[in-house]
């Protein structure tokens, strides 16, 4: 996977794992790993910029947690994250149907 | 944690210092990136690998400390119009304040200790909740609370400015020694905004305030601020010391406030 095309993704789809279960950092690079089949695969280290963007933003919301022997900064969607997500999804999902129709016509 | 992984996120800190970050977001970064190798490691570990090759493999996974305080900078851009914006309305703002007083400061009045009295206080809350609100509707979107930061600012220089009334009118620094002054005033400016904070950051924790040093920081610079403004105002309108040094030292004094306050990066406080 090319790093810019994920790079211009990455915000959707690292709220998209939160809003599945994915609640820290590691989390969140496990699913993106494992429901990509393997194709996003950045280095694990960049997601913390990502995760703290949308914090900022006011689309997730943090805290630490010590749920075992480790604690973690656990990451959560916020009303407002819930929203963005929703229209952010319906935006992609009509991107990607346009795009396909257009790459289907020409191939 | 071993020596390898120590070394490892000190080369990151080192790192995450050129990309804008301030100290304690920096430092959130670091406990985080230390967490997850920490987790990786484990993970590894428990797959059969032994512990000094779970870690390699758990850094080599996280990305070497110069590409991840590249994917810092290119995440922060969005953060650096926040700053001249903050800068020109503080400039703007105590443009116009410092302009009103100096035309129609206080000595003008028939009774120049209770003009101080009167108005200082109420420029110094006009000025507070104008840099406040401005922040609040321009940096909304990382400023939660809007209300709860013009409230602060607004108490900040406000106790600034009334402070530095009291101190000039009733104090024990000499009028006619301006640098003593100036100095005196900015340490108990200092102090009184560094101690509305911390009230601040206890009493507003739910208000999206969780960062105490932002928010000592923001106060001691807003009560700095208005009491240096406000002593040396003061004695600038009473003495006649418009035209001299006193104007000097009055505008070297904002212009270090102004860069101190700017150069504070608070609009990650509320997020941080």
């Amino acid at each position: 996977m090319e790093g810019d095309i994920l790079r211009g993704h990455l915000d959707l789809l690292v709220v998209a794992t939160v809003r599945g279960g994915a609640s820290h950092g590691y989390a969140v690079i496990e699913a993106l790993r494992a429901q990509s089949d393997g194709l996003f695969d950045p280095p694990e280290g960049t997601i913390y910029p990502v995760l703290h963007r949308l914090e900022a933003a006011g689309i997730l919301a943090s805290r630490w947690e010590r749920p075992g022997r480790r604690r973690r900064r656990v990451y959560r969607l916020t009303d407002r994250g819930e929203r963005w997500l929703a229209d952010s999804g319906e935006r992609w999902r009509r991107f990607s149907r346009g795009v396909t129709a257009v790459l289907g016509g020409a191939t | 944690m071993s020596v390898e992984l120590d070394a490892y996120l000190v080369r990151l800190n080192r790192s995450l210092r050129g990309t804008g970050l301030p100290w304690w977001s920096r430092r959130r970064v670091v406990a985080e990136a230390r967490e997850h190798l920490g987790q990786v490691s484990d993970a590894l570990h428990r797959r059969g690998r032994d512990r000094r090759s779970a870690e390699r493999e758990a850094v080599r996974r996280f990305g070497g400390a110069p590409e991840i305080a590249a994917a810092w900078r290119r995440s922060t851009p969005e953060t650096a119009p926040a700053l001249w914006v903050r800068a020109w309305v503080a400039a703007a703002t105590t443009g116009v304040v410092g302009g009103v007083l100096l035309l129609a400061g206080p000595g003008r009045w028939v009774a120049p200790w209770l003009g101080m009295m009167l108005l200082l206080p109420l420029a110094g809350v006009t000025l507070g909740v104008c840099l406040g609100g401005a922040q609040a509707l321009l940096l909304g979107r990382r400023i939660r609370s809007g209300l709860a930061w013009t409230l602060a600012t607004g108490a900040a220089v406000g106790a600034g400015l009334t402070g530095s009334t009291i101190l000039v009118e009733a104090g024990p620094f000499a009028r006619d020694r301006p640098l003593d002054q100036a100095v005196a005033l900015l340490i108990v400016g200092v102090l009184t905004g560094a101690t509305i904070g911390l009230f601040q950051q206890r009493f507003l924790r739910r208000a999206d305030m969780r960062r105490a040093g932002a928010w000592i920081a923001h106060n001691a610079f807003g009560a700095g601020s208005g009491l240096v403004a406000g002593g040396l105002l003061a004695i600038a309108s009473l003495d006649g010391f418009r035209s001299g040094p006193g104007l000097c030292l009055t505008a070297a004094c904002a212009a270090a406030t102004l860069a101190l306050w700017t150069a504070t990066p608070l609009w990650r406080s509320p997020a941080g």
